[in-house]
């Protein structure tokens, strides 16, 4: 919200100086998001000294004069008669903005002119001379900003008003809360004196409206609206109308916070007003051209014909005020906050008034309001006259009453204020409140609904002290804490995988339709936004591998000569018809597994088994296992992929990306890895250990000495190499360890049989042993590979 | 030459010697042992002019020499094994390759800055008995909202701009819009005390630009006793932003508004560019304050929502962006470049701590 300074301090006895106001706010919460100066609108203006003035030489009435601003001369055309050598003037320089625009380099009959020695209407400023140039005092300084001459100086602050702070969203209220929290005098402003009242002008038909103010004012045809209220709606951002019929009412609501409206009281029909719901199919026409159909919801006010406005959100057209009426009746009344806001939220009707009467309006302002603008307008006409005074006000205001014991203040505070203290900090609360008797109870005013028990005026008593008395210490006792199985699994997958050599990435949760397609997936499946901020955002990622894509594609486009990055992230989807979410990680390889070329040679690229090696270190613990899946995204390219199995259960994929899904990402690259697996699956599978906590069991290692045996066999290329391990392992005993050196297709080994050289480690915890018995476990391992798996020796 | 001169010359031909064998090489250590205590080395020469003073000055100058050429081939001794030495453990060789060559280029993985920063606050705030807490994306406007004192047709709802999820049954499931959601779930399930934080990722439906994102994330403090209050709050902010940005920061608390605290505080930290002694510093903008979390005492609505007794509890709660700690620590400035996944970023942060 903009607030005018000198406005601010109309309603403040003592004028602080902008810096203590600013100052003020800023303790109280308010949050100043800027402050500009307003006032003289020129630029460019600085001021000078007439060192000489000559005679043009091709115009009598014109002179040519040098001014010096400092170390510069400026050779200036003028025309003023009041010109003189040794005068301080103002001295425009070219570019420089004025009233009239911006100042141009230009010849006058002949002479080229750099500047202009303004008068004081040039430069916007009233109450001066304007024969002629303006001369300043002759202690002016020379070079300075001329702006800096003017005391008028104004300061704007752009205030970002919280939505507790509504009792202070204008002038008036805002120096009143200056007042009473910092220790100024409050000075209302001046309204129409007026006794008697009428009520049955209003009838309020609804308990949703709380108080009706009306004035009628005739004889206020064709009143403009004075300079200075032009000036000041200006500063707020609001272009005036130069009918004080309009003005004022803005005018107003910036001044007091209260949102009041005209109407032309010829307009009305029947000669009554009645605030109540609308009919069946009634409609009103805005100020704004919009047709609305009024749902029963909304709250009208009404003549005895027709709705005349849309109750605190907007008047219509048909009754509004023009430049030919010559009677109105101001409006100011108390709306409830939800009605007002739902309706404003069912028609997407924002208006300033709106915006006021949904954060809380104070009832007790309506009539004083009212009876300002009718003050205004009579000021600025005598003329006008005011016809009727009427106030419907069946909710009168019954303040709360709040018990606040001291103690309790310094225990929610951590403060040791003394009693006087906070009474003082309580009175500026409710200034009459009784010292005597504890605890005190205080009653707030209308507008502080906001104060509802002894935390809020807690909150009251820091804000009056300041919340530096709030000190750092604490009395909180030791306890003990823990991560959570969640948090364990999640840091310990980031750090793994960070410490292979993978990057940690984060993608957004959102996806569009054209990730759906690029991926061969049905939208219907995907979690879609009700308000998506652009097509572009409109799904809910099932999956973490659209990101990830997007990343490889993005680094290759910057020449990356490797790309191994891992996510971990929420996934959604329905299950049934339910949504739900689950925690994954996922990861996507491609290139060379260096960080750049090694001079000595050797080079791995990403492939399935280099993956597989990585989640085989990462899940070591988790009995992780491999198979052949049946079902996968279908990204994923199927025959190049695997299932992944902890305890035999499946929690996710791993292989190649499909080429497709690839090209369709712009990805020209084909070796793409990718794999994914469910921690929410992961975490059911292992509840509660975590992997802080996993059962680790000791087993002896064996003092005796192992022995290393190779087998060379050549069998049909299909036979997995996990079933030739299974079979293996089933044939004897003390085997330590079986691993695969070596597989090779090619010359020597006819076509569709492959060779492969194992090794075995045997070992044994109670003996050592011999070279026969050795040879007698090597022939049991072949004869069963060669029984059951069809396994030849290689010759 | 008299006794004194006889003293004189010793010494010098003992320095000249320490001198020597400090510089000597192995293949000249034979030399200098001949140079000194050879049949004609310098020390035998003195100590062959000894015949020539009386007895007395003999015996004294006697002792002396003898002392030095003890010292001498002590020396020259020590010199011989530690030659021996170096040459055993092949000191003297040339290297068989050239060590300036690279080491294995292992990749260079990383963790992204958002975790380290969320890591870092969540070890600080475990040392002071805060345990972490994790609860949903997908929320209820019950949840998200209503307990935390955020009713239908409040203003205090503009405060956030809500993604909602498009269901068939209208059940207004949306995207939470900050971790608060968790202090209820937690109080819900468990009774005070409590004392739990809870990082994650929120969502606000804001435009892209350089200081907003639609998602983003936050760490959510929540601590309920039977005596709580804002200097205790006062003291944990100013624990772990001290462990994060060091001992010499201050912080502030300034009155603000969020519906479910009360008091409600705004905490700002002292500028850590220029410690407010910059007028045009572009991070404080010579206020010589930043902006840095929400906090203040849990609102009796709240405890009310969660079906806590009336009165018998306090709490303080707070919540921080996560991206914001980010950039001041690291020094980002645009906040889409968390989310770019540029390698060449990413890696910058390899073997950075938590
Ligand atoms: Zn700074």
């Amino acid at each position: 919200m903009k607030i005018l300074y000198s406005w601010l301090l109309d309603f403040m006895k003592e004028k602080p100086h902008i810096a203590e106001v600013s100052e003020n706010l800023l303790k109280l919460g308010f949050q100043i998001e800027s402050m500009t100066i307003s006032g003289p609108s020129f630029s460019g203006v600085v001021t000078g000294e007439v060192l000489k003035v000559e005679k043009h030489p091709n115009a009598d009435r014109l002179s040519v004069c040098v001014v010096k601003t400092g170390e510069k001369k400026f050779r200036v055309v003028c025309g003023a008669k009041n010109v003189k050598e040794g005068a301080r003037v103002p001295l425009a320089r070219v570019g420089a903005t004025l009233k009239g625009g911006k100042l141009q380099k230009v010849k006058i009959r002949g002479i080229e002119s750099e500047g202009m020695i303004c008068s004081a209407e040039e430069l916007g400023l009233k109450g001066f001379d304007n024969s002629g140039i303006l001369i300043l005092p002759k202690n002016t300084p020379i070079g300075v900003d001329a702006r800096t001459l003017f005391g008028k100086e104004d300061y704007i602050f752009d205030i970002e008003m919280l939505a507790n702070q509504s009792y202070c969203l204008s002038h008036m209220t805002l120096a009143r809360e200056l007042c009473a929290f910092c220790g100024y005098s409050f000075k209302k402003p001046e309204i129409y004196e007026h006794k008697e009242k009428n009520e049955n002008f209003v009838e309020i038909l609804t308990e949703e409206c709380g108080r009706y103010s009306a004035i009628i004012v005739r004889n206020v045809q064709g009143i403009e609206t004075p300079a200075w209220m032009k000036e000041r709606l200006r500063a707020m951002d609001v272009n005036p109308k130069n009918n004080i019929l309009i003005d004022v009412s803005n005018y107003v609501m910036f001044e007091m916070g209260q949102p009041t409206h005209c109407f032309d009281l010829d307009k009305l029909e029947g000669g009554k007003i009645k605030v109540r719901k609308p009919q069946k199919g009634e409609e009103l026409l805005t100020l704004d051209d919009d047709k609305v159909e009024l749902e029963e919801s909304a709250m009208i006010i009404a003549d005895e014909k027709k709705p005349v406005a849309l109750a605190g959100i907007i008047g219509a057209k048909e009754s509004a005020v023009t430049l030919d009426t010559d009677s109105i009746l101001i409006e100011s009344a108390h709306f409830n906050r939800v009605s007002v806001r739902k309706t404003s939220q069912n028609l997407s009707l924002r208006t300033d008034a709106s915006y006021r009467f949904e954060r809380g309006t104070d009832i007790e302002m309506t009539m004083n309001a009212a009876l300002r603008i009718a003050h205004l307008i009579k000021a600025a006409h005598v003329g006008a006259k005011v016809d009727l005074v009427c106030d419907n006000y069946p909710q009168k205001h019954k303040p709360r009453k709040v018990s606040v014991d001291p103690d309790r203040i310094n225990a929610i505070l951590g403060t040791n204020l003394n009693e006087e203290e906070i009474f003082k900090a309580v009175s500026a609360i409710d200034s009459k409140v009784n010292s005597e008797k504890k605890p005190w109870i205080i009653s707030p005013p209308s507008y502080r609904e906001d104060i509802e028990g002894v935390q809020d005026v807690a909150e009251e008593v820091a804000r009056f002290c300041g919340y530096d008395i709030i000190p750092s210490i604490t009395e909180m006792p030791t306890t003990k804490s823990s991560l959570g199985a969640e948090y364990v699994l999640y840091d310990y997958l980031q750090r793994m995988f960070a410490s292979l050599g993978f990057c940690e990435a984060y993608n957004y949760d959102l996806i569009s339709e054209n990730d759906i397609k690029n991926t061969f997936q049905d939208a219907g499946d995907f979690l879609e936004m009700q308000n998506p901020i652009s097509s572009e955002w409109r799904f809910l990622r099932n999956s973490l591998v659209y990101g990830l894509l997007k990343n490889l594609k993005y680094n290759l486009n910057r020449q990356a000569e490797s790309v191994f990055l891992f996510e971990e992230g929420n996934t959604y989807f329905f299950s049934g018809a339910k949504p739900v979410e689950d925690m994954r990680i996922a990861g996507i390889c491609w290139g060379e597994f260096s960080e750049g070329t090694y001079w000595k040679g050797g080079s791995e690229k990403a492939d399935f088994h280099l993956l597989k090696g990585v989640l085989n270190k990462v899940f070591v613990r988790f009995n992780i296992s491999f198979a052949a899946g049946l079902v996968f995204p279908p990204f994923m390219y199927k025959p190049n992929s695997a299932n992944v199995l902890f305890l035999g259960k499946e929690v996710g994929y791993v292989g190649q990306v499909n080429l497709n899904t690839l090209t369709n990402y712009l990805i020209k690259e084909k070796d793409v890895y990718y794999f994914e697996v469910s921690l929410g699956k992961v975490l059911s599978l292992f509840p509660r250990e975590g992997v802080e906590n996993m059962k680790i069991r000791f087993s002896p290692v064996s003092a005796m000495p192992s022995v290393k045996r190779d087998l060379s066999i050549v069998l049909k290329e299909d036979i997995e190499w996990e079933k030739v391990k299974e079979t293996a392992l089933r044939s004897t005993l003390d085997i330590h360890r079986m691993e695969i050196i070596d597989v090779y297709k090619g010359k020597n080994i006819s076509r569709g049989f492959k060779s492969i050289t194992m090794r075995f480690t045997f070992s044994s915890l109670q003996k050592t042993f011999t070279d026969e018995e050795v040879n007698e476990k090597v022939n049991d391992i072949f004869s069963s590979l060669s029984r059951k798996l069809g396994a030849r020796l290689r010759e | 030459m008299n006794a004194e001169e006889w003293k004189r010359s010793l010494s010098e031909t003992v320095e000249g010697f320490k001198s020597a064998i400090e510089k000597v090489e192995i293949e000249n250590i034979e030399a200098l042992e001949t140079e000194y205590l050879g049949r004609k080395g310098r020390l035998t020469f003195l100590l062959r002019e000894l015949k020539n003073f009386s007895v007395e000055e003999r015996k004294e100058l006697g002792k002396v020499g003898n002392r030095a050429k003890k010292e001498i081939s002590e020396k020259l001794e020590e010199k011989r094994t530690d030659f021996e030495a170096k040459c055993a453990r092949g000191d003297d060789r040339k290297p068989d390759f050239d060590f300036s060559l690279d080491g294995k280029p292992f990749p260079k993985g990383a963790l992204h800055p958002i975790t380290i920063v969320l890591g870092k606050i969540t070890k600080s705030l475990l040392r002071l008995g805060f345990s972490v807490a994790q609860g949903p994306c997908l929320e209820s406007e019950f949840y998200n909202f209503e307990a935390l004192n955020i009713p239908q047709y409040h203003p205090s709802r503009d405060m956030q701009d809500t993604f909602y999820i498009n269901l068939s049954n209208g059940s207004g499931m949306l995207l939470r819009t900050h971790t608060s959601p968790v202090q209820i779930r937690t109080m819900e399930k468990s009774r005070p005390p409590l004392r739990i934080i809870s990082p994650g990722r929120v969502f606000r439906r804001d435009a892209v630009d350089a200081s907003h994102s639609f998602v983003f994330h936050q760490i959510e403090g929540l601590y309920v006793d039977r005596k709580v209050s804002m200097a205790d709050l006062k003291w944990t902010l100013e624990t772990f932003i001290k462990d994060l940005f060091g001992e010499e920061l201050r912080i502030r608390f300034r009155p603000s508004y969020f519906p479910f605290v009360e008091p409600g505080a705004e905490v700002d930290i002292s500028c850590l560019f220029c410690g407010g002694k910059n007028a045009k510093c572009p991070v404080c903008k010579g206020g010589g304050w930043i902006e840095m979390l929400g906090a203040g005492l849990v609102h009796p609505n709240v405890f009310k929502n969660v079906g806590y007794e009336d009165g018998k509890w306090q709490g303080f709660a707070f919540g921080a962006g996560i991206e914001r700690f980010a950039m001041l620590l690291f020094g980002i400035k645009d906040m889409r470049l968390f989310y770019e996944n540029d390698v060449r970023v990413l890696k910058q942060f390899s073997g950075v701590e938590p």
